[in-house]
């Protein structure tokens, strides 16, 4: 109530000073100006009364009716007063004759007007009243037009005792007549509105404008003039318009509806009201603008916008916005901007109008319902795909089932056929005592037993003893699944009696519900495999203890690692360790000191590019000294040829070496001792010959002297000259054997093709040059077969025949014929030379080749038993052998070879 | 005619050999034949070749023999040595020189026909068989040997 008043007043009181500020300049007749006033408040107070219903225009026309009412009052207030005044510079501007005559026509005229007024006053003010303010400021109405009592229901005379009006007054309103008599009372103007309580109770809005009456001294206010105007259509017309103005605020407080309003050529020629700033996060103050806006609008929405604003403003269409702010807090909300252009007359925008609202939520929500629909669609596709999987999982396995079935007959049939033709051994044993359920033919074929008979026995039964305790932890994992299936060596016992060694691979089977009933075993008779395997077991061993026993390094180096994957102890010693199991697995670079195994690592390299094998001679140096060894390393291939290792066999030929040296040192000696022996043979030959020859030279000198002095006569003398002679004649040949003996073991022998029946052939010439006519006239017949071509030299095989036959032709004299016979045996390397002569007993045999040795008495068998020493010489240099065999009296043969072997068993060399 | 043929000139024959028995044995066998008085000895290696080269510059005093009957086995220079020389100078390289030994060795026969020996003679034990050899290799060498031109 305070509040509207105070409205009321200052509004009213600005309009007020308005026209009272106007009204100086004003110089236009003041008559007409007046009924001009009073015309145009006039109608706009009609047309207030005839549009009640248009609050706007209603409100427009209510305030200018306002003003024209107080115009109006106030006029007639001072038309009043001013009345003399005015008249009398009128009076004053007149010719003064006249002034007098116009004075009647002039105060009926006043009359005239006072009347109008009054009448006009009555149409124009609701009610019009005068009050007398005593000494003591009270207040009593002195006039009060008649419509008041109609309205009010009181009566002039109800009220005219001071102070009496203001039963009259709504109890709420009497507050504002203390100011009010301050203001009057002071000479001012007041102005207000109140309600007052009609004798009927009804509550009416009266508005009045008092203006206080000086007396003439203007010392006091005596009284006051107050033209008041019912407003009560006004006041609930302005109740009206408040609450839709609440409730407008209201709604737009609750929608959190911002509204601006924007002088488009500015920035901040802008009006925000205080949602606005709230929607942009901000505290209301008196800072709108544009740019503001602008800069916490969305970086990316920015543009979209103001192009918006622009086209909007361009196509004189609505604009409408959605877009993202930033809150100074850095929250984003979602708003919704919508606005109208106005325009001017040209027809060009000037200012936008328009709201904003938070649409977060709703995006919020849109986005949640998309997400969510999103996750719809995708839960309803994925559904849809498991749905369209299981049913083709569905499909798949009826169709499965349909083929499993299918296949399952003919899996039946085939494990039948299968079973039955099967070439190893099938068996079906009952899960609970092992006995045979189903066998096939080739199961009784191995054990030996009728189909019969084995459906009647069980598994363990012909099962060996030994073995059912290691199968029995097998079969239990098997029962209770521990394992799929086993398999297992094992023997069984045929019907024989014989043991079967048989590989055997079990498997459980099932029924539907997983329950075993049966064990199918298959078994393949590898009784032969075990045997080899056995018999290379036992070749492995005997290979192993070959190898291990063998004198030489025996290794084998693998390609890819150099690791030495095989050795025997004889390496492992050699390298100082305790056995072979240390050295195997070893790579070389382990086993020897780096520069050693680099040289083994060339040599193998070598072997396993070339893929040939590699012989060689090296001496290292092991731990125990330095050793010589012959090496070969032979690559060893797999089935496809391909080279995977090698195999080392290095024999230590150190001792050999050694032996080689010492005999090397012994030949070194021999040499010498031959040389010496040469020398010795030398001085023989000459120092013996040459005595020799001086006493037969001497002794013939002697002969011939004695000769010629005539002292031969004395046969003494010629007999010991004779004996001197014939002495040293033996002692020559002798000296003579001797030496040739000595020339044939040392001659350089040369060594060519030979043809024996050339030599034999030559030998007999000589002979018979020699011994063509002998004395004794002796008949030797001479037999000589082929003869074979040999290696050697030909002067000493002469030598051989030569004292061959002449022995031969020796101890024959005195046969008639003499048979000398010369040949070669069936081995053809064996040649013989064979007489009838006197033979020898073979207890002396073994003192036919000794040097001098003789068997014959000297008297008998001239010679100096130097011959067959020579002979047995010179084959012995070829490599050969020579032996003979005789008895006395029966003849003696001679056999040699030049292959050092002797054919003949029973026959020792001599 | 034989004794035209022992004044031939040269006629000499220079026998080296050390043992004195066996220069006796050669003398009685040629004294059969008159050789003897042509027959120069040297008992050892060194004094045959200060025979047949002088000594130290000097030239030899004898003239050159007809022939040489050498032994192998000598005292100082031996015989095999002796030839060798001998082939090696220019004043004998083409001499006659006819080895006498006792040696069979083949060594030794290898030695003297490398050197070029005009012949070798293993002296025979038996007297008539050396006193025979004596004769026929004078008579061969010294009457019907053409020899080469020797230097003066």
């Amino acid at each position: 109530m305070d509040e509207s008043t105070s409205d009321c007043q200052k509004g009213l009181t600005g309009e007020g000073n308005h026209y009272f500020s106007r009204s100086p300049a004003v110089d236009i007749p003041l008559a007409y100006t007046l009924i001009g006033l009073l015309w145009v408040g006039l109608s706009a107070w009609l047309l207030s009364i005839w549009l009640p219903d248009r609050a706007l225009t209603n409100w427009h026309h209510s305030a200018s009716g306002a003003g024209l009412v107080l115009l109006s009052a106030w006029f007639i207030h001072y038309s009043l007063k001013q009345t003399k005044p005015r008249l009398q510079p009128l009076s004053s501007s007149s010719d003064g004759a006249d002034a007098i005559a116009n004075l009647t026509a002039q105060l009926k005229e006043l009359k005239e007007t006072q009347h109008r007024y009054q009448i006009i006053s009555e149409l124009t003010s609701d009610y019009t009243y005068s009050a007398r303010i005593s000494a003591t400021g009270e207040l009593s109405v002195e006039w009060i037009n008649a419509p008041f009592g109609e309205i009010s229901g009181y009566a002039l005379e109800e009220i005219r005792e001071p102070e009496s009006w203001m039963q009259l007054i709504h109890p709420d309103d009497l507050a504002c007549f203390a100011p009010r008599s301050r203001q009057l009372l002071s000479g001012q103007v007041s102005v207000n509105e109140f309600r007052i309580v009609t004798k009927q109770g009804e509550v009416r809005w009266l508005h009045d404008v008092a203006k206080p009456e000086w007396d003439a001294a203007a010392q006091r206010v005596v009284r006051i003039y107050g033209a008041t105007r019912d407003v009560t259509d006004r006041k609930a017309a302005e109740a009206s318009l408040r609450r839709s103005e609440e409730f407008r605020r209201l709604a737009m407080d609750v929608t959190h509806t911002g509204s601006w309003d924007w002088h488009l050529a500015t920035d901040d020629e802008i009006i925000w009201d205080t949602n606005h700033f709230l929607l942009l996060g901000l505290e209301p103050d008196d800072k709108p603008a544009y740019s503001r806006w602008r800069s916490h609008v969305h970086p990316e929405d920015v543009d979209r916008v103001e192009k918006a604003v622009f086209e909007a403003l361009k196509n004189n269409a609505d604009f409408k916005a959605e877009y993202r702010v930033l809150h100074p807090d850095g929250s984003l909300h979602w708003l919704i901007g919508k606005g109208r252009g106005i325009y001017n007359e040209a027809g060009e925008p000037v200012r936008m109008v328009g709201v904003l609202f938070d649409i977060t939520d709703r995006k919020q929500a849109e986005e949640n319902l998309k997400r969510l629909n999103e996750e719809l669609e995708q839960r309803v596709a994925g559904r849809t795909r498991e749905l369209h999987q299981v049913n083709q999982r569905l499909e798949a396995e009826i169709r499965e089932r349909q083929q499993t079935e299918v296949a399952l007959r003919q899996s039946e049939e085939l494990f039948r056929q299968i079973f039955e033709s099967a070439p190893v051994g099938m068996a079906l044993a009952s899960a609970q005592d092992y006995q045979f359920t189903m066998v096939n033919p080739a199961f009784c074929e191995m054990l030996g037993y009728s189909q019969a008979e084995l459906m009647t026995s069980s598994c363990p039964s012909i099962s060996y003893p030994d073995d059912l305790l290691a199968e029995q932890s097998f079969a239990k994992k098997l029962l209770t699944r521990e394992i799929p299936s086993y398999q297992f060596v094992k023997r069984y016992i045929r019907k024989n009696g014989q043991i079967m060694w048989g590989s055997l691979t079990t498997r459980s089977v099932c029924n539907q519900e997983g329950e075993i009933l049966y064990v199918l075993g298959i078994v393949d008779d590898i009784t032969h495999i075990k045997q080899v395997e056995d018999a290379l077991a036992q070749r492995t061993v005997e290979l192993e203890s070959i190898i291990n026993n063998m004198p030489d390094y025996i290794f084998v180096v693998e390609r890819e690692s150099m690791r030495l994957t095989l050795c025997n102890d004889m390496f492992a010693c050699g390298l100082e360790y305790r056995d072979r199991a240390e050295v195997q697995g070893k790579t070389i670079f382990d086993c020897f000191p780096p520069e050693d195994a680099h040289y083994f690592l060339q040599q193998n390299q070598q072997v396993f590019e070339s893929e040939r094998p590699l012989h060689l001679q090296e001496t290292l140096t092991l731990p125990d000294g330095e050793h010589h060894f012959e090496t070969f390393k032979i690559p060893l291939r797999r089935s496809d040829g391909e080279v995977y290792a090698l195999l080392g066999i290095s024999r230590d030929y150190t001792e050999l070496i050694e032996t080689q040296r010492a005999l090397s040192a012994r030949t070194a000696q021999l040499e010498a001792s031959n040389r010496e022996l040469d020398s010795f043979s030398y001085s023989v030959s000459h120092d013996l010959r040459a005595p020799l020859r001086h006493i037969g030279g001497f002794v013939n000198a002697l002969a011939t002297r004695l000769e010629q002095n005539n002292c031969l006569n004395d046969p003494k003398i010629n007999h010991y000259l004779q004996v001197i002679q014939t002495s040293s004649a033996k002692m020559g040949l002798l000296i003579d054997g001797l030496l040739t003996l000595s020339r044939v073991g040392r001659r350089q022998m040369a060594q060519l093709q030979v043809d024996l029946n050339a030599v034999v052939q030559l030998v007999l010439t000589q002979w018979t040059e020699t011994n063509g006519s002998p004395s004794d006239c002796r008949n030797v017949e001479f037999e000589v077969g082929q003869l074979p071509i040999v290696s050697g030299d030909v002067t000493l095989l002469q030598q051989v025949f030569a004292n061959l036959i002449e022995n031969a032709v020796k101890f024959s004299r005195g046969r008639q014929p003499a048979r000398i016979e010369i040949g070669l045996l069936s081995d053809n390397e064996t040649i013989f030379v064979r007489d009838n002569g006197v033979g020898f007993s073979m207890e002396y045999a073994d003192q036919l080749f000794g040097a001098f040795q003789r068997l014959h008495p000297q008297s008998e068998f001239e010679g100096t038993g130097i011959g067959l020493a020579i002979v047995q010489r010179i084959i012995h240099r070829h490599g050969g052998m020579i032996w003979a065999e005789s008895q006395p009296d029966r003849g003696a043969t001679f056999y040699f070879n030049l292959s050092g072997k002797s054919n003949l068993p029973g026959h020792t060399e001599y | 005619m034989f004794k035209g043929a022992l004044n031939i000139e040269p006629t000499k024959i220079l026998l080296v050999e050390d043992d004195p028995n066996d220069v006796e044995l050669v003398q009685l066998a040629f004294s059969q034949h008159n050789f003897l008085n042509q027959m120069d000895v040297a008992v050892d290696g060194e004094q045959a070749l200060v025979y047949l080269l002088g000594r130290d510059n000097e030239p030899p005093i004898n003239p050159l023999p007809r022939l040489v009957l050498l032994d192998l086995k000598l005292p100082k220079v031996n015989g095999i040595r002796v030839l060798e020389t001998l082939r090696h100078h220019p004043r004998t390289q083409k001499l006659v020189i006819v080895v006498m030994t006792s040696s069979q060795e083949d060594s030794d026969l290898n030695a003297c026909y490398d050197l070029g020996v005009n012949s070798y003679i293993v002296k025979p034990l038996d007297f008539q068989q050396f006193i025979d050899v004596a004769r026929q290799v004078g008579f061969y060498w010294m009457l019907f040997n053409k020899p080469p031109l020797l230097p003066s």
